[in-house]
């Protein structure tokens, strides 16, 4: 058994006694022969300890009075509830999504009415969102609470949009003046427009010239510690080198060596996850 | 869970006081701050009573009344990130915690600043180290509780563990 295949999981139950006697006996004939390992194993058999004590601890007087107060003070408040408001809980709740379903048709009547059909696009954004919210947590006691805040968030969405649809509306009038540019030269324009001309041919230049300048300036978003390459610093970055530690490759993860102390190891990870936060 | 279920009162209050300290602390420990746990405490036991008829015994119990409160905890962190509180949330709590801190001690100093040390173990992981550690949790415990892969629930366990190694070593309390 190598000190590598020991993982600190390992550790914990070993420490605890756990799993079978067969699959313990190579960690514990390797423990016997390996210093920095059983230092580890010490170590982490003391942090247990600390996070067990963590969990044990006892609590501030106060706050054991706070809850008992507000949870065994609430049982006959809570038993009424649960034999009358059962059903009717969730019949306000299908009733309130009912009338924020009537309220999002009539705002996407009123977008299509003023602009004419392009805001049917964007429209099933704004019903999916709220959706998307709800399932997250598991527990209904949420809910409620969480719909309010995100139904006005739908609301500003769509006033935005209508300044924008007429934009796109006269866009196809615009193509067809292209057109109209080889006449110039034979129309009586020519006189006036005579200097005009080179200007449209001189215009085209400068603009693929602008398109590959920002190209170079994403190379280098490939930053130390952006071990997916994908040109952020985020969590999945944090999770891979984390999966890459684990299975110990580390040996190519030199962009990975986020605080420079010439190892790519857990305080990497953590750091990454740390700058992800800072820079979401 | 069963007699609960049956509309039991006194069986109700003999589960919350088992889970109390328990449930409480590590609340605590998600959201480092006594206020919020408290909800979150008082919300999970709320929920647990009014849905104690829809509760099917397919799981432990244990496993059951954690994964309301890691849901709910787990709601207040978003919330927190969307409007981006938890920064004030750490300075109130340091105010808060000195005077329990303080009485709580212990002769092992590395047992004493593990509490302080776990608020810099990432979400995702101090869960899960946590959970490991409350009494009569399984991984397979942990990964419904998470909802994540068995996998998941150990490489982060392990992670977790050294992230804590990390920063006592940070802190000069271990080698």
């Amino acid at each position: 058994m190598k000190c590598g295949s020991i993982t600190n999981d390992a550790l914990v139950d070993y420490g605890e006694r756990q799993g079978d006697a067969e699959a313990r006996k190579p960690i514990d004939r390797h423990l016997n022969e390996c210093r920095p390992c059983r230092d580890r194993y010490e170590e982490v058999k003391r942090i247990a300890a600390g996070v067990r004590a963590t969990l044990t601890a006892p609590l501030p007087k106060a706050l054991v009075d706070q809850v008992d107060a507000a949870v065994l003070g609430s049982l006959d408040k809570w038993a009424a509830l649960r034999t009358t408001a059962g059903p009717s809980r969730r019949m306000w709740f299908i009733a309130g999504g009912a009338g924020l379903a009537a309220a999002a048709a009539i705002v996407i009547a009123i977008i299509v009415a003023l602009s004419g059909g392009n805001a049917a696009k964007e429209d099933p954004g704004v019903v999916n969102k709220p959706k998307s919210v709800e399932p997250g947590p598991d527990p209904k006691p949420e809910p409620k609470p969480e719909p309010k805040p995100e139904a006005p968030e739908p609301r500003p969405e769509p006033k935005p949009e209508p300044p924008p649809q007429p934009r796109p509306g006269p866009a196809p009038e615009f193509k067809p003046k292209p057109e109209p540019v080889p006449p110039l030269p034979e129309s009586p324009r020519t006189k006036a427009p005579l200097p005009e001309p080179p200007p449209p041919k001189v215009e085209p230049k400068p603009e693929p010239k602008p398109e590959p300048r920002p190209e170079p300036k994403s190379e280098p978003a490939f930053a130390r510690g952006d071990v997916n390459r994908n040109g952020k610093l985020d969590r999945d970055d944090a999770a891979q080198l984390d999966d890459e530690i684990l299975q110990g490759r580390t040996a190519d993860l030199g962009r990975a060596d986020v605080t420079g102390d010439g190892r790519v190891d857990c305080g990497d990870v953590l750091a990454i996850l740390q700058a992800a936060e800072q820079n979401p | 869970m069963l007699a609960v279920k049956a509309g039991d009162q006194n069986a109700f209050a003999l589960l919350y006081r088992r889970h109390q300290n328990t449930l409480l602390n590590f609340c605590y420990q998600m959201l480092r701050n006594y206020e919020d746990a408290a909800d979150v405490f008082q919300e999970a036991f709320r929920y647990l009573f009014l849905h104690a008829a829809t509760y099917e015994p397919s799981a432990k119990f244990t496993t059951y009344l954690f994964r309301i409160a890691r849901n709910l905890c787990i709601d207040i962190l978003r919330r927190r990130r969307r409007w981006n509180l938890q920064q004030l949330d750490t300075e109130i709590d340091v105010q808060d915690e000195k005077g329990p801190l303080e009485s709580r001690l212990e002769a092992d100093e590395i047992e004493a600043h593990v509490k302080k040390s776990l608020e810099e173990v990432p979400e995702p992981y101090r869960e899960v180290v946590l959970l490991r550690l409350v009494q009569g949790l399984a991984y397979e415990d942990i990964a419904h509780i998470t909802d994540s892969p068995l996998g998941t629930v150990k490489s982060r366990l392990h992670a977790g563990f050294g992230f804590l190694r990390q920063v006592l070593k940070r802190k000069k309390l271990i080698e």
